[in-house]
């Protein structure tokens, strides 16, 4: 069992509710906690350094003016909890691993910063999370021809070596995920919520145990999934990945409508869109916004797949647009 | 030099024990230091009595000084439980506890809590593990933890014997908290070995403090005596001599009862302890040995951790316990305020077969595991008991056994959800190996039993050896060192007459069964009240000694069960057993293997009862022998449409229903409900032998 470094305790004791379902004082909010990771770094500091006389000290006489000083004091006395709450969900095959941490993915630092999430809670492989690969990801209510253009998507990368990356939702999301480890290929779904229960789904298991598979949370594993924390993850699963593709939305509403629009504007990766007869209205609208458009044919196509996905928006003006190494990554 | 913190502690301690001139003894106020000044985990090895909770109490009122919240104390008993409420009180400070008999004081226990009323919170492991209690009590009052104490802490190692799953969790737990919580463990016994376990699992952080464990007052011997009859009679003999009043350890419950039973009959108050009873009757019979209203408790070790009497006078051991460190942990609690106290360990002949029965039943094998994973892999929603018990052929122990050991790995490849058993993604990998290391040192361990048994040694300097500490001089006062026997070895011959006689009349009682397990169609659920067995006996257990292997002669060589049982039997039912209502006729369980054995001797028993023999039963489909049965379900099962009652012959009065071998107790349970169907009185289930394990403790 691997136990969480000083840093990684001291984020999980401000931001975790360690789970309860109320939790007194409330954590910071990852907005909170990236004023108090900024004064710290300001101050030569990391967060194990909270939980020292010393650390404890600077942060009475410095921080105050940003955040609630008591009430990040009274977070970091949760110690208790803190043994608890890890022991379930470590003794369940669960881990953390947080943004200070040298095995959190790099990728998200860089294309996210200060907006890549504190904690990430996982089951299944821990390495490898920064492999890139290709983001699936569609509405929960698919038609048939969308599911089979998913499956033959997911069953391409797998045969290609090219890891598939998405948000374990109904509909195209599961689709992409069973139909690339039933073909021999890495998954990784970014989970709104629930991770303890979907670590247990009989779906899942396996893969999780072969470690084929990653069941990725920015939030508490006992966390119920809601709207907002379903957009919130949407910039992960891009992040986390080399492409996208959009296989289909609706137009100006949805969670996939929403974090397609965000990964255009801020251009974390190319983004593919399904364009075929019988999509639905987001996904032409996608195209006119600068999606590039596949079709079945291209799927099926017999070129290398991920050289093929690359000169495809290279072509299309979307080459990577991978920031140069930063000195400066959040922690 | 006396720092500020040393002076406030002193001055906590004095006024907790209201004396002005109090100092702390050895080693406590360093333990206290390490934890208050530098939130360290600490280990402390010493004797019962030494003085373990003033270091905690003490320690949290010092964070409680300095804004720190509630100390978590982690201790394995109720009764210890209920000692560190009283002892905390009189040093002021306010102790909680929560546990299953308190359910309805929860609330206002976190109220207390969260208020900062109470400064500790007493609690089992189990209920530290409990999804409930966390929810409910645990999580909120926890956040402002102080410190934690867990209490014997040689739990936590599975190279102890105490070794108990629940503590594996506890370890990851501590392991997890975070660098500014101090974790204080206790234990008065540990050897070297399980203070190196207990601080590899900590992760190497963990600061040892260890005291003598010399108990300069105690007096050792060993006495061996290979029958049973010969131990009772020695102990009717001697045990009046014995200084005070003590404890008397037995291995199994069974022992307990009988030398308990036996001690009674000869005049001496002896009551049985052990695990199998309810926790509202054993703090009674806690009270009795500590008011002295008793000589002995007859014990199992279920009767040890916390138990806290400081003038216990003697501990004598019926038979040989598993290891050094389980015997000094036993004998080890006489003489603790006394001049004066006698340990004596008597040898029986049985000892090694016991102690084998024990080390082999200690782990599942790894194919009983394999089989629960993948019926668990298989099933979409995980599954409960009864259900892996229909799809499994194994018993509901050994499926608890292994679903406990894998539930408590760590990782976990099966966690518990409510009432359902779900296979967690954690890969899991037989470790044989590590099994064999262990099953090694048991047997190593009992093999230094033996030579302790007969070594012409001062055994306290054998013991402490053992333990870890060889600069133990000999102690002058044991037996090889005296060089003549603190107790005499001699008893009346007619005293092991009679013993063995009343072992000849130990009858075992066999408890009906109150539930069906969904084996048969039509029967589900608590079986309904008049449909129910009266409480049975069994005559002897199989092969013990005693009537038991004249049963096995009977059973597997003659075919015909001796007059001389007819008699023992008609004298147990007529004069000691008594059922009431008294049956008025007697039937028999039926077979098709022996057609005739059983019938023929419930025949010979009715006439030595003077009652009539009816043959209402017939068996009318062959099954396979109940022994081969894993668990209650395929027991159940086995038995669907095995017997036929003829109604026409059945009396409305009293029956004794009689049969050879009891094991599963699902044949008289099952055909108690069908006489009674057909129209039959009460049914008094009656057995020869009872095969059934009565291991543990
Ligand atoms: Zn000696």
């Amino acid at each position: 069992m691997v136990q969480p470094t000083p840093d990684t305790q001291a984020l999980l004791l401000l931001l975790s509710r360690l789970g309860q379902s109320r939790a007194e004082p409330a954590p910071l909010t990852a907005k909170d906690y990236d004023q108090l990771a900024l004064w710290l770094q300001h101050q030569g500091l990391r967060p194990g350094d909270l939980l020292r006389a010393e650390g404890r000290t600077r942060l009475r006489q410095g921080a105050v003016r940003f955040v609630d000083g008591d009430r990040v004091e009274a977070l970091l006395d949760r110690g208790g909890a803190l043994g608890l709450a890890l022991e379930g969900w470590l003794s369940k095959g669960l881990w953390v691993i947080g943004r200070g941490d040298s095995d959190y993915p790099r990728r998200l630092k860089q294309k996210l910063r200060r907006e890549a999430p504190p904690l990430l809670f996982g089951a299944g492989a821990r390495s490898g999370l920064d492999a890139g690969g290709v983001a699936i990801v569609g509405s929960r209510a698919a038609d048939v021809a969308a599911l089979q253009f998913t499956q033959r998507l997911a069953q391409r990368c797998a045969r290609a070596g090219l890891v598939t990356i998405s948000g374990g939702a109904k509909g195209v999301d599961r689709e992409a995920m069973t139909a690339a480890f039933a073909a021999g290929g890495r998954v990784i779904g970014v989970l709104p919520g629930d991770l303890e229960r979907a670590a247990l789904e009989k779906t899942f298991r396996k893969a999780l145990e072969d470690e084929r598979m990653t069941l990725l949370s920015p939030y508490d594993p006992g966390a119920r999934f809601t709207v907002w924390s379903a957009m919130d993850r949407n910039k992960d699963v891009y992040a986390l990945s080399d492409f996208g593709v959009v296989v289909s939305s609706d137009f100006n509403k949805g969670g996939t409508w929403a974090g397609a629009l965000e990964n255009l504007q801020a251009r974390w990766v190319p983004l593919f869109v399904r364009a075929e007869p019988g999509t639905l209205e987001g996904n032409s609208r996608l195209v006119e916004r600068g999606g590039i458009p596949l079709k079945s044919e291209d799927v099926e196509g017999a070129s290398e797949w991920g050289t093929w996905l690359r000169r495809k928006s290279t072509v299309a003006g979307e080459a990577l647009a991978f920031p140069p190494e930063q000195s400066d990554l959040p922690i | 030099m006396k720092t500020a913190l040393k002076q406030e502690a002193l001055q906590i301690l004095r006024s907790a024990e209201a004396n002005p001139k109090a100092e702390f003894r050895d080693g406590q106020w360093e333990a206290i230091e390490a934890l208050v000044s530098h939130h360290a985990r600490v280990l402390v090895v010493q004797r019962t009595g030494w003085g373990k909770s003033m270091v905690y109490f003490v320690a949290t009122e010092l964070l409680r000084r300095q804004g720190r919240g509630v100390t978590l104390v982690i201790s394995p008993l109720i009764s210890l439980m209920t000692n560190q409420l009283d002892a905390a009180s009189r040093v002021g400070l306010n102790a909680v506890t929560v546990n299953s008999a308190n359910m309805e004081d929860w609330e206002s226990a976190k109220q207390e809590v969260l208020s900062g009323a109470a400064h500790l919170l007493v609690i089992s492991p189990e209920k530290l593990f409990n999804k409930h209690f966390q929810d409910e009590v645990l999580l909120p009052v926890i956040s402002r933890m102080g410190m934690v104490v867990i209490d014997e802490a040689h739990c936590i190692s599975d190279w102890g014997h105490d070794f108990r799953p629940k503590y594996r969790r506890i370890i990851s737990f501590l392991k997890l908290l975070p660098p500014t919580v101090p974790v204080l463990a206790t234990t008065a016994t540990a050897n070297a070995r399980v203070v190196e376990d207990v601080q590899e699992q900590f992760g190497g952080k963990l600061h040892v403090m260890r005291g003598p464990l010399v108990r300069e007052s105690l007096r050792l011997q060993t006495l061996q005596l290979p029958t049973q009859p010969a131990r009772l009679a020695w102990l009717v003999e001697h045990l009046g001599k014995l200084p005070g009043t003590g404890i008397i350890y037995c291995l199994t419950v069974r022992d307990a009862r009988r030398v308990s039973e036996w001690l009674e009959r000869n005049g001496i108050a002896a009551p049985v302890y052990s695990g199998q009873m309810d926790d509202t009757q054993r703090p009674v019979l806690e009270q009795a040995l500590l008011g002295n209203k008793v000589k002995a408790l007859v014990a199992t070790s279920a009767l040890g951790m916390g138990f806290d009497k400081p003038d216990i006078g003697f501990v004598v051991h019926f038979q040989r316990p598993a290891s050094v460190v389980h015997y000094y942990q036993q004998v080890g609690r006489a003489g603790r305020k006394l001049d004066n106290a006698v340990g004596i360990l008597l040898g029986g002949a049985e000892d090694d077969e016991i102690a084998e029965y024990f080390i082999e039943s200690a782990f599942p094998p790894a194919a009983q595991m394999a089989e629960v994973l993948a019926a668990l892999e298989q099933a979409d929603d995980g599954a409960s008991i009864p259900e892996l018990q229909a799809s499994l052929n194994l018993s509901q122990g050994t499926l608890e056994k292994v679903l406990t050991l894998a539930e408590t790995l760590v990782p976990a490849p099966v966690t518990k959800q409510g009432s359902r058993y779900k296979r967690t993604p954690v890969l899991y990998t037989h470790d044989q190996e590590r099994i064999d290391k262990l099953l090694a040192l048991r047997k190593e361990e009992q093999r230094v039993m033996q030579v302790y048994m007969s070594t012409r040694d001062c055994l306290m300097q054998f013991l402490a050896k053992e333990l870890g500490d060889s600069t133990v001089p000999q102690c002058g006062r044991c037996a090889n060192c005296t060089g003549k026997p603190i107790v005499d070895a001699q008893y009346a011959p007619a005293l092991a007459t009679r013993a063995h006689e009343f072992l000849k009349q130990h009858a075992e009682v066999i408890s009906p069964r109150k539930r069906w397990q969904g084996g048969l169609l039509e029967r589900r659920g608590t079986i309904k009240p008049e449909l129910l067995a009266e409480g049975g006996r069994a005559l002897c257990a199989w092969a013990d000694g005693g009537w038991g292997d004249v049963v096995r002669e009977g059973k597997q060589r003659t075919h015909r069960f001796d007059e001389g049982l007819v008699a023992a039997a008609a004298e147990l039912i007529r004069s000691r057993w008594k059922p009431t209502p008294s049956p008025t006729w007697v039937t028999c369980v039926p077979s098709l293997r022996e057609k005739t054995l059983v019938q023929d001797f419930a025949a010979r028993l009715a006439t030595a009862l003077q009652l009539p023999f009816v043959a209402c039963i017939t068996k009318v489909k062959n099954t396979a022998p109940q022994k081969s049965m894993g668990n209650s379900y395929h027991q159940e099962r086995n038995l669907d449409g095995a017997f036929q009652v003829d109604a026409a012959l059945v009396r409305t009065e009293p029956v004794l229903l009689v049969d050879d071998i009891v094991d599963s107790r699902w044949t008289f349970t099952v055909l108690a409900a069908e006489l009674r169907e057909a129209g039959a009185g009460p049914v008094h289930p009656f057995a020869l032998a009872n095969t059934a394990h009565q291991g543990g403790d």
